[in-house]
């Protein structure tokens, strides 16, 4: 079985950042301690964006693409108010 | 006559046989049979490179990602805010100290009142200050055990001094949340937004309706933040 990584870029209109490193991998719920990401798992994807200037009302996509199969397509838009924890839907 | 009339009488039955019709027939089965099993097979044959094509594609856009819950974002907020304080207890005179250090930094350009065993004391009179070193210099050194206190203002960031034209000024952090508190002081006293100066956001600039002069000193009070996740 060939095995193989999930990477994660970042774009907006200013940058575009192929492959993140200095993302981090939470696991929530009852996910067992590998990286791999089996059924019923929940990880948590943290991405670090503060070398990105990003402010208020600004777009920003986050692609995860796994090895096989479709690539997930994260597309947001900050608010227009910046508060410390914020959902962006 | 009678012969005629007998000849006339006779009908005549040949015509296809059972033989011939029979032939014919099989023949038409055979050939519209042929034609069917053609049509039929094509058929099949495309419908199954169809559901071939569709599974194969399935196979590539089939998502195996899914997100649960929605996106969250933190976001570092740093506040650069004033606070007043009263009656700092300096130092005490000993009769040669001249250069006294207050606590805090930097301080709101002439804002601040020292005095000298409970007596306010001039600015550029009885004592020099520096600003940026927030350190005081009296002229003449306190006399032994006299208390040097002071009240003042600081504040978190010094945007610069002023040059003659100068009117346009960079504060040291952005981007800025409007409404947070923003305030801009020309030597210690706090200006308008909107008649005195106006402000970027998220530059950080801040430009003055007309232009402070010459060594003034333009402190801010204000909250940036950095988004971090």
């Amino acid at each position: 079985m060939t095995g193989g990584t999930t990477f994660v870029s970042y774009m907006d209109p200013d940058t575009l950042a192929n492959d993140i490193t200095n993302y981090t991998l939470g696991k929530l719920g009852s996910a067992d301690a590998d990286n791999l990401l089996e059924i019923s798992e929940i990880f948590e994807i943290k991405v670090d964006v503060s070398t990105y200037s990003l402010t208020n009302d600004d777009e920003f996509t986050i692609n995860i693409t796994p090895v096989s199969g479709a690539v997930l397509t994260i597309g947001r838009s900050t608010l227009a108010q910046i508060n410390t924890r914020m959902s962006l839907r | 006559m009678r012969g005629l009339m007998k000849y006339l009488a006779w009908r005549d039955e040949r015509g296809i046989t059972d033989l011939e019709t029979a032939i014919v027939l099989i023949a038409f089965v055979v050939v519209s049979s042929v034609f069917a099993f053609a049509a039929l097979s094509t058929g099949l044959f495309s419908s199954d490179k169809s559901k071939e094509t569709i599974w194969a594609e399935l196979a590539e856009a089939q998502g195996t990602l899914e997100l649960r819950g929605d996106v969250k974002v933190e976001a570092t907020l740093t506040s650069k805010s004033l606070t007043t304080v009263t009656a700092e207890a300096v130092g005490t005179g000993n009769g040669v100290q001249i250069a006294f250090t207050l606590a805090s930094s930097p301080i709101l350009s002439k804002a601040e009142t020292v005095y000298l065993a409970g007596v306010a004391k001039t600015r550029d009179t009885d004592y020099t200050i520096n600003f940026d070193a927030d350190a005081i210099a009296f002229t003449s050194a306190p006399a032994n055990s006299s208390a040097v206190t002071a009240d003042y203002k600081y504040v978190h960031d010094f945007v610069s001094t002023a040059a003659t034209t100068m009117t346009a000024f960079t504060l040291n952090n952005s981007p800025i949340i409007p409404g947070s508190g923003l305030t801009v002081y020309s030597d210690g006293v706090a200006k308008t937004l909107g008649s005195d100066y106006g402000v970027n956001y998220d530059t950080g600039v801040v430009t003055y309706t007309s232009a402070p002069g010459n060594g003034v000193r333009v402190d801010a009070t204000y909250t940036s933040y950095v988004l971090r996740r």
